[in-house]
């Protein structure tokens, strides 16, 4: 076992180690609980990191453990160019979103517990994207909504958070259960449920590749919130507590993006998929807008950034769906840069939330006056959501555009910039609406905890110098599309 | 005088130029420049001839009228070249600058506030219209799309699926509830289902 291995289990076992402690704990670590998630998610986020001179070298860490060898099912782990961008944002959205909680959550007996499915949820993302066989896919696939499930059922607000947290769990179950049956498939072509057993090359008929693909391609677009199949997230990002929603919107979502990149599009080759781009970008084009026209018509603020997050994965599906080198590297930035971008506002409507006690936007106004630096945050997370430059969104928004045009479909590359101008418009008219014009006199303001604050900066500075520095993680994404353009392509 | 000095002058000078000229365009391959044809010669020498010998006129005009006391010009009574010149240029000033000239000046004032009122009515009526009525459009689109997509119709169609699947459970519960003896009737029943599933699944392999 070398370092880099070492590196890869600290990754994904400091926050279960974690998560067992607190349970074990409960009562007795209520004061320590939000400390000791602190520091599993750093710790974690500084192992993701300490993978990259690894990657860097040209190795690709890896554990593999036989554990059914009859049946040719291990449980393996590998860290490749692929998983890293989406390991280091799930890292640190999980980091920024502890932090926020420190803040955010009151301190009951039941701290530990929350701390520990917040970890929990965090350990479902990293091994989902760590995960080199199928079975450990799945499990932690199922981990992230087991875990993410009880929390809104639990610490979600408002009376209807069981009915909520039911009809999530529901909805992104049936779209697991279609992933499940693709990898069952999968399993059996390949005849192991190894990754690289399947990226070797399988013997498929053309009407099983069909039906694998569409499995995987609706399956994930639930997890990602596509339209029609969006409407689990509304109320689940409404419902949950703040830093739970933070790990919804900023993190899992990307998990579906990246499905699609780790199955169909890493298994099947250019002309396996091609028949399935016209269909991939037409549904991000009409989620795109839809999600947008959703935000306009919205007057809960947390509803409002919700939908954003459906018409930003629009733009992924359509980016994915150009079946371009541009358009999907830009996907791919657009899971990390919307990832710091939604987070940002999604901390941003919490700090309004927590300091006005109220969410309707007809009672808010005027409150740059007395939020100058919330209000600074939010509006640099609705002009990089808008895509403005020089903030991060811009550079994937570009580049998922130019993959676009690089199709044959004018036309449905024209129309995908319609979205934006809808998203410019939600996003300035929120601000417009929150901050600016007269505030209503009965509104106070109470102070906020600087555990709230200081991520929300912190995010709003990362938004504005990934947008001027984008080539780190460019390079990362660049590395990846060579593990999926230079397989099968 | 010093006019025809002038163009002479200008004359002479082209025509010393024209082997340079001509020397530049074929080291350069450009073509030469078009050397007036006798065409525009003739249409442009009588104007040319005119505006040279009308200034001249009036030239000597100003002269003799600067030179000669008023007195001397009164003794010129009888001179009616003079006046009558006077009265031409009169009557050309205000025939070309009071009636062409100002007239159209005036003229283009006119259009031009005339097309700023257009203006204004086209971006402010017409243009700041359709943008308004755009918004509004796209905004009560969203209010509707959220009404009938989003909330009557998908959230409409979960609905009604988890209410046919509540009132199959009720239903399925009813059946299963009630005497002993008809539950239990289910047991051989379910079983007969089984063994006829796997004897004509057995059939078919």
């Amino acid at each position: 076992m070398n370092a880099a291995t070492v590196w890869l289990l600290t990754t994904l076992g400091t926050p279960l180690a974690t998560a067992l402690i607190l349970v074990l704990l409960r009562g007795r670590a209520v004061r320590a609980a939000g400390w000791l998630a602190g520091a599993a998610a750093m710790f974690s986020l500084v192992s993701a990191f300490a993978l990259l001179p690894a990657l860097q070298r040209g190795d690709v860490p890896t554990l593999a453990l036989d554990w059914v060898p009859a049946a040719n099912i291990g449980l393996e782990l590998r860290a490749d160019w692929l998983a890293f961008p989406f390991l280091l944002t799930e890292a640190s959205v999980t980091l920024l979103a502890v932090v926020y909680a420190w803040g955010y959550h009151h301190l009951d007996e039941r701290s530990p517990i929350f701390y520990a499915l917040l970890m929990l949820f965090a350990v479902g993302m990293a091994g989902t994207t760590m995960a080199n066989s199928m079975f450990l896919f799945y499990v932690f696939w199922e981990l992230m909504l087991v875990a993410s499930c009880a929390l809104i059922a639990v610490w979600g607000e408002g009376s209807q958070r069981r009915a909520v947290a039911l009809k999530y769990f529901i909805f992104t179950h049936l779209g697991s259960l279609m992933v499940l049956v693709g990898l069952l498939i999968l399993y059996d072509a390949a005849g192991s449920d190894s990754f690289s057993a399947m990226q070797s090359g399988l013997e498929l008929t053309p009407t099983l590749v069909t039906t694998v693909t569409v499995l995987f391609i609706v399956g994930f677009c639930v997890k990602m919130a596509i339209f029609p199949v969006h409407l689990w997230l509304p109320d689940a990002h409404a419902v949950a507590p703040m830093p739970v929603t933070i790990m919804l919107a900023a993190a899992m979502l990307g998990m579906g993006a990246y499905g699609v990149l780790r199955f169909p599009l890493s298994v099947f080759s250019m002309e396996q998929m091609t028949p399935f781009a016209v269909p991939m970008m037409v549904a991000g084009i009409v989620s795109e807008i839809y999600g947008a026209l959703m935000a306009l018509a919205e007057r809960d603020v947390k509803r409002i950034i919700a939908y954003s997050s459906v018409s930003q994965m629009g733009y992924i599906l359509f980016g994915l769906g150009t079946l371009t080198y541009e358009g999907i590297a830009g996907a791919t930035l657009h899971v990390v840069f919307h990832a710091i971008v939604k987070a940002l506002l999604f901390m941003g409507v919490g700090l309004i939330i927590h300091a006005t006690g109220r969410r309707h936007i007809t009672e808010l106004g005027g409150l740059r006056g007395a939020m100058p630096l919330t209000a600074f945050c939010t509006i640099v997370g609705a002009l990089a959501i808008a895509g403005v430059p020089p903030l991060c969104i811009f550079d994937s928004e570009w580049m998922i555009f130019a993959g676009g045009f690089h199709t044959p479909h004018l036309g449905l590359a024209i129309l995908s910039l319609f979205g934006s101008l809808l998203t410019v418009a939600y996003a300035l008219w929120f601000v417009g609406r929150v901050f600016f014009g007269p505030r209503p006199p009965e509104l106070s303001v109470e102070r906020l905890h600087w555990a709230m604050v200081a991520p929300t900066v912190l995010l709003a500075g990362l938004a504005l110098v990934e947008g001027l520095v984008p080539a780190p993680v460019f390079a990362w994404v660049n590395q990846a599309l060579a593990t999926i353009l230079g397989g099968n392509w | 005088m010093a006019t025809g000095l002038l163009s002479g002058t200008i004359l002479a000078g082209g025509l010393a130029f024209g082997p340079l000229v001509r020397f530049v365009a074929n080291v350069t391959h450009t073509p030469p420049l078009a050397t007036p044809t006798l065409q525009t010669l003739t249409t442009s020498l009588p104007a040319l001839l005119v505006a040279v010998a009308l200034t001249i006129v009036l030239h000597q005009l100003r002269h003799w009228s600067i030179l000669a006391p008023i007195s001397q010009r009164a003794d010129r009574g009888a001179w009616d070249s003079e006046k009558g010149l006077a009265r031409v240029a009169e009557t050309l000033h205000s025939v070309i600058e009071v009636t062409i000239l100002e007239q159209t000046i005036a003229w283009i004032k006119r259009a031009v506030t005339h097309s700023a009122r257009i203006v204004w009515i086209v971006e402010h009526g017409v243009l700041e219209g359709m943008i308004d009525r755009s918004v509004q459009a796209v905004i009560d689109g969203a209010g509707i799309a959220h009404r009938a997509i989003e909330q009557e119709g998908l959230e409409g169609i979960l609905r009604r699926a988890v209410s046919a699947a509540l009132a199959l459970g009720r239903r399925l519960q009813q059946w299963h509830t009630g005497q002993l003896r008809r539950n239990l009737l289910w047991v051989p029943v379910a079983l007969a289902l089984a063994i006829l599933t796997l004897v004509i699944a057995g059939g078919n392999l």
